[in-house]
């Protein structure tokens, strides 16, 4: 177990009615430490809590982190209360990042993601613009309940569709008034929008029920597991493997995750 | 082959005083527990030999405390000029030594090795280790809930840095490790006072005469036959589990009395123990993915039958017997094994 260090919030961007965005920067305002796509980091506030969260900005980001979080809990109201310049603490990286750097490297890729589950993924998608040229296609598949549950909106809309071969499909659960976009549950929509799979590397974070759809619908468009990755999630404390409480079967989802291909899942209990 | 002195029994109270002049010793003593509750653990010697027990096999607690406290500060978080000014609590270099310690024990002590000195390392952990020296006592005989046998540990080979045995009014004391040795060496002028066997053959360490408790009843060892990733999957369907929870209060008695068990929290700057048998334990925000007795009874025992074997080679049972002797309901992870 490592003792973190000590940070400050320098920005907070409201995202969605109960996600915010927060800059985190440590004592010298600089990155608190170096990480990959898929990585993560515990948040705390001494006697309030300390959790768990994805570092949802891009390693070649370098104002700080992002972490992008939904106001669900103790610790999650609680720094969504906080102002800017509030002081936290931080530690990791923690978990097994996204294959960036080898094999998504060339390949066609496709983001899936739902609700907050956007936010690990918006870290590998900024770092595949930043490296444009290494890497082929981008789809990004996003849903989420409504239009006003879409974390991101301005930089999907204005930013992300400016890059080279890529595309952003949004869509959301129901039809709502002043919403011209795609309506219906993101693994249906996977399907309409892939039309081969050749060369293609899916990856996908969202809600189990999502996760699990949508590696179905990849595998009736003819997928292989090992082109499949996903993000688990499980309560977490120590983030070394030590304290027994993320674990699926004998994986820590600390240490062997947050990041699994399709395949290694078949070998792991389904208590996820 | 490493020397064996042989010291008379009347001598231990000299032996306990000058290992205590060195640096602080715990041993099974007789005392209070908790509440007026009498009972042995291993207690700091005070020179009150009378209230030594080196008979008892199972001291209440295991000897895990000594490394991994049921309860400690890790660091400290002030906040000042609106920065959290982190201290992490000095690392331990107080050297320390446990007499009495049981083969099951040290087994454990290896296993629990594997985790916090492993994958990644436990600074807190180590450092209590690497200033431990742990003396071990063999058993001369074993109680009913006795089942180390199961796990091819021999009572009467304890391992630890010293090994000792009791036989016919002496105490024999073996070296182990460099360790052992470097204590055997700093008892100086005691040890050069006491007779020194040079071979084996002469201490009879009784483990002939030691049968090792078998509780699978001539079954086939129920914790061996665990292994394929095929067999686990299908074990974590098996209807079984439906039945095996439903004794189980959930009390997490056995969980803080196993030597093995390694699960922690994290609050307010402390490392507490934890049990996966508490519904807090993996309870999220937005929802808990063991959410019923059933499930946390069959991580429990998962974790130490199969996942842990998975990861680490070994089963995370030593057969001390404390879970079976303790727990209210008589439920204990033979039962479990068997119907597995």
């Amino acid at each position: 177990m490592t003792v973190p260090q000590p940070a400050r919030i320098t920005r907070i961007h409201t995202e969605t009615h109960d996600v915010k965005t927060f800059r985190v920067v440590n004592a010298n305002g600089e990155k608190p430490f170096a990480h990959l796509p898929g990585q993560c980091a515990m948040l705390g506030v001494p006697g309030v809590g300390e959790a768990m969260f994805s570092i949802a900005s891009s390693p070649t980001d370098n104002d700080g982190f992002d972490f992008s979080i939904k106001a669900v809990g103790k610790l999650t109201r609680y720094l969504h209360n906080l102002p800017p310049d509030s002081p936290l603490t931080i530690r990791g990286p923690f978990g097994k990042p996204f294959p960036v750097t080898d094999t998504l490297k060339g390949k066609d890729l496709i983001f899936i993601a739902g609700g907050i589950g956007i936010a690990p993924l918006r870290s590998v998608i900024r770092y595949v613009f930043a490296h444009r040229s290494d890497y082929g296609t981008a789809d990004i598949v996003y849903g989420a309940r409504s239009a006003a549950d879409l974390v991101y909106l301005e930089e999907m809309q204005n930013e992300w569709p400016k890059q080279k071969n890529t595309r952003v499909h949004l869509t959301i659960d129901r039809p709502e008034e002043g919403w011209d976009g795609h309506v219906g549950f993101v693994p249906s929509y996977v399907k309409e929008l892939v039309p081969d799979v050749k060369n293609k590397i899916a990856l996908i974070c969202g809600p189990p029920v999502m996760i699990k759809y949508s590696i179905e619908a990849l595998l009736a468009l003819g997928f292989v597991k090992p082109q499949i990755y996903t993000t688990l999630e499980m309560k977490m404390k120590c983030g070394v493997g030590q304290c027994g409480r993320c674990n699926i079967g004998h994986k820590y989802v600390c240490t062997d995750g947050p990041v699994f291909r399709a395949d290694e899942l078949d070998e792991l209990p389904e208590e996820y | 082959m490493r020397l064996v002195y042989k010291i008379t029994n009347d001598r231990l109270p000299e032996l306990f005083a000058r290992i205590a002049e060195e640096m602080p010793l715990y041993l099974p003593m007789r005392g209070e527990i908790n509440d007026g509750i009498a009972g042995v653990n291993l207690t700091r010697w005070s020179g009150d030999f009378a209230s030594v027990d080196l008979q008892i096999l199972k001291t209440i607690l295991s000897p895990k405390g000594f490394f991994f406290p049921a309860s400690e500060e890790l660091y400290k978080a002030v906040l000042k000029d609106n920065t959290y000014e982190i201290t992490p609590q000095p690392l331990t270099d107080r050297p320390f030594a446990l007499f009495g310690v049981r083969a099951c024990d040290a087994a454990a002590i290896k296993i629990l090795d594997g985790v916090f000195i492993g994958e990644a390392t436990d600074e807190f952990y180590k450092a209590r280790r690497d200033a431990s020296c742990i003396i071990t006592l063999a058993c001369e005989s074993l109680a009913a809930t006795c089942f180390c046998g199961m796990f091819g540990i021999n009572p009467a080979e304890p391992g630890g840095d010293v090994s000792t045995w009791l036989k016919d009014n002496y105490l024999y004391w073996q070296p182990q490790t460099e360790k052992g040795e470097r204590l055997t060496k700093k008892l100086g002028v005691f040890m050069e006072t006491v007779e020194v066997v040079k071979t084996d053959v002469e201490v009879h360490l009784y483990s002939n005469e030691i049968n090792v408790n078998d509780p699978s009843g001539g079954m086939p060892n129920p914790f061996t036959t665990l292994k394929k990733v095929p067999d686990i999957l299908s074990l974590f369907i098996s209807p079984a589990w439906d039945e095996l929870h439903r004794t189980c209060v959930a009390c997490g008695t056995c969980t803080f009395l196993c030597p093995t068990c390694h699960c922690y929290d994290i609050a307010d700057c402390r490392r507490n123990w934890d049990a996966c048998l508490y519904p807090g334990f993996t309870q999220m925000a937005h929802g808990n993915p063991r959410p019923t007795k059933k499930e946390r009874f069959r991580q429990r025992y998962m974790h130490k039958l199969a996942y842990h074997p998975q990861r680490h080679g070994v089963v995370a049972c030593v057969g001390c017997g404390r879970c079976v002797a303790q727990c209210p309901v008589n439920m204990n992870i033979v039962k479990v094994a068997k119907v597995l």
